[in-house]
């Protein structure tokens, strides 16, 4: 076999950045050289490498072949050996278990939790990821013991994730004293504030530390949000409106409560938390409320804007299905209104809500036949 | 023995539970994709062996294969002859690839047969497999954006243009393979199925390579093979049927193209023709000779359950 003029130019190409006096890479060259049908420079490179004491055996064979005139089964050299399972430079535990704690995949988080956890640059936030993923499984001792191994006071993502889980299980005292002392200092502290106040009633407190938060970081929906709920609250629609759209208007997926953990240092990922003991609900009422006097109003997109944002804190809440049936049959959306209306009847089958969806499913299912033309 | 169905809960749970538990044995995992059967053999909880994917056999077919070794009754070159070190590599790759693909089965089941401090040639904690399964998933992910998907297709720099390049290269055995089959026309997926390596190992490679001037990447050619794929997938086999006969009618030793024949004719109903298809792949030199044979088993097997229904 005669190598063409293209071949011999590639690999001379390659042999010219290669150390000649390399014994590994002149072996692996005559191996590629070989196999492109460039014998002489397969040889040449071969002699070479044979040429130093510890020559790889590969290129003795490689010689041997040629000289018989083989065209096939040449060797590379043997690789040094790298690990396949353990640390290597230039990854992260970290990374991975909180990459894997956002998708859901909490067995696998909690291994790279544990393994970032023995590194010293990276434990206070492997630990605060760990203790997050306790909380979320409900498993209150250990997310406790965890976040004792870290300086809830000067750790300001842990200081936020122990405040929200302990107010979340109910333990508002606790949640308060390590919110208070020493003040909030950080805008997601400021918004915690916020509900928290909101959440015993003290509406101007909570207003305050909500416009705090508001003016460390200007564009954090979730803190537009929870003014919108505290102005609602306190009986002004036109500012709770106010504030609820423009929440919808700087992310319409926002989520109300995070958890905080991070990634690498200077980083934070959010992960939604489930709200469920008290402030979802009154989050989830308010943007009821408001989504009601929306489309009593004829604003029927910015009402529909409130409902899905509502069943985004709780996706089975019925009366959020139901409305947003409504606003979806008033856009002739027939099949997505019913598929609303069929699970809340599915949902609270004996209830008002039910009944008035079956009732509301039977005129839009002959509404999309007629505009059907069936 | 413990045992249970992995759609409620997954292999990379109970290999956590077991590394908890300090538990010993053999656990037999039938994923539902594979009918293979793997045995995890466990000491103490942790991993230390797997087979038949890193046995002896398919250690010294992997070193043959990656050209590390000559064939097996050669007394000098064979894998016998093979450092100890390098095989050892070999293995935990096998292992390692393997158990990635285990740790995504959501159908199937395991058996745990317990066993007194079995021993095996590996000795991995599972927390360390994860982590390692967590790492290669995010790099395929990234090397997928960057390699379109990776169907990006690798060349070589022309021979004047990376002289400039300043210091000597040092190239590993992978990457003279990747450089052995980089043809200008197969893009990544193909090198690494040409390669029978992990697509986001060679991705890896090639990204190596091309920041080293001497490969350069050219943007994806949406050939035919491509265009049926797409076709298949989005249910318009009639369509991706005719592409395919019109290569096949000029390029009857396409492999690929047979093989995507087969397929597109499953989807349309067809099993005989599909079987024909498939039978002209392994005729055409297979390189995953054991997917032929799989596939044409199922597709005996589905025409015959058609055939009992009509009757």
């Amino acid at each position: 076999m005669t190598a063409s003029s293209e071949t011999a130019a590639l690999v001379s190409s390659l042999a010219r950045r290669l150390d000649p006096d390399d014994p590994e890479q002149q072996a692996g060259l005559a191996w590629f050289a070989a196999r492109r049908g460039d014998r002489a420079t397969a040889m040449a490179a071969a002699r070479r490498a044979v040429g130093h004491p510890d020559a790889p055996q590969a290129a003795r064979r490689t010689i041997e072949l040629l000289a018989a005139d083989r065209d096939e089964g040449f060797l590379l050299p043997h690789p040094q050996p790298t690990p396949t399972v353990g640390h290597r430079s230039g990854t992260s535990p970290l990374a991975a278990a909180v990459a894997a704690h956002r998708e859901g995949a909490p067995a696998v988080a909690e291994a790279c939790y544990q393994a970032a956890a023995a590194v010293p640059d990276l434990a206070a936030a492997a630990l605060n990821g760990m203790a997050v993923l306790h909380a979320q499984r409900g498993e209150s001792d250990a997310a406790d013991a965890t976040w004792g191994r870290l300086d809830l006071v000067s750790d300001p993502l842990a200081r936020h994730n122990a405040i929200l889980a302990w107010w979340l299980r109910g333990d508002r005292l606790r949640a308060v004293a390590l919110l208070e002392s020493p003040p909030p200092d950080t805008a997601a502290l400021h918004h915690l504030a916020g509900w928290l106040h909101a959440d015993s009633g003290d509406l101007r407190v909570a207003h305050e530390a909500l416009l705090s938060a508001l003016a460390i970081e200007p564009d954090m929906a979730r803190a537009q949000f929870a003014l919108g709920v505290v102005a609602e609250r306190q009986g002004d629609q036109s500012a709770a409106l106010e504030a609820t759209r423009r929440a919808l208007l700087l992310s319409p997926w926002f989520q109300p409560l995070v958890w905080l953990v991070s990634p690498k240092p200077g980083e934070v990922v959010e992960l939604p938390a489930d709200g469920a003991t008290g402030q979802g609900t009154t989050g989830g009422i308010a943007l009821l409320r408001l989504g009601r006097a929306l489309l009593e109003h004829g604003n029927v997109a910015e009402a529909l804007a409130m409902f899905d944002q509502a069943l985004l804190q709780n996706p089975a809440a019925p009366a959020a299905l139901f409305h947003r049936g409504v606003v979806l049959a008033k856009l002739r959306r027939y099949a997505e209104a019913l598929a609303d209306w069929d699970a809340v009847g599915r949902a609270d089958p004996e209830g008002p809500l039910g009944s008035m969806s079956r009732l509301h499913a039977r005129s839009a299912r002959e509404l999309s036949a007629l505009f059907s033309g069936r | 023995m413990l045992h249970g169905p992995l759609h409620e809960i997954s292999l990379i749970e109970v290999l956590q539970l077991l590394e908890r538990g300090g538990r010993s044995g053999h656990l037999r995992v039938v994923g539902s994709d594979s009918g293979i059967p793997r045995t995890i053999t466990l000491s103490r909880g942790r991993i230390v062996d797997l087979v038949p994917d890193a046995d002896d056999a398919n250690v010294s077919l992997a070193l043959i294969r990656r050209h590390l070794a000559a064939a097996e009754d050669d007394a000098v070159y064979g894998p016998a002859g093979v450092p100890d070190a390098v095989r050892h590599a070999t293995r935990e790759q096998l292992a390692t690839r393997a158990l990635s693909q285990m740790f995504q089965w959501t159908r199937g089941r395991f058996d745990l047969a317990e066993a007194a401090d079995p021993s095996g040639p590996l000795d991995w904690s599972p927390d360390a497999v994860v982590i390692a399964f967590v790492r290669r998933e995010a790099l395929r992910f990234d090397l997928a954006q960057t390699l379109e998907d990776f169907h990006a297709v690798p060349d070589f720099v022309p021979p004047d243009a990376g002289s400039s390049h300043p210091g000597y290269l040092r190239l590993e055995a992978d990457d003279w393979r990747v450089l052995d089959a980089v043809d200008g026309v197969r893009d990544v997926a193909a090198i690494a199925d040409l390669l029978g390596e992990a697509v986001e190992e060679v991705g890896e490679r090639v990204g190596q390579l091309t920041s080293a001037a001497i490969l350069e990447l050219h943007p994806a050619i949406r050939d035919v093979a491509t265009e049926a794929r797409l076709a298949i997938e989005a249910g318009r086999h009639d369509e991706a049927i005719s592409q395919l006969e019109q290569q096949l009618a000029t390029r009857p030793d396409d492999g690929e193209a047979w093989r995507l024949l087969g397929l597109a004719e499953v989807g349309a109903g067809r099993f005989d023709r599909a079987i024909a298809a498939w039978q002209a792949w392994a005729g055409a030199g297979a390189q995953r000779a054991d997917e032929a044979s799989a596939l044409l088993g199922a597709a005996h097997t589905m025409m015959e359950a058609l055939r009992e229904t009509r009757d």
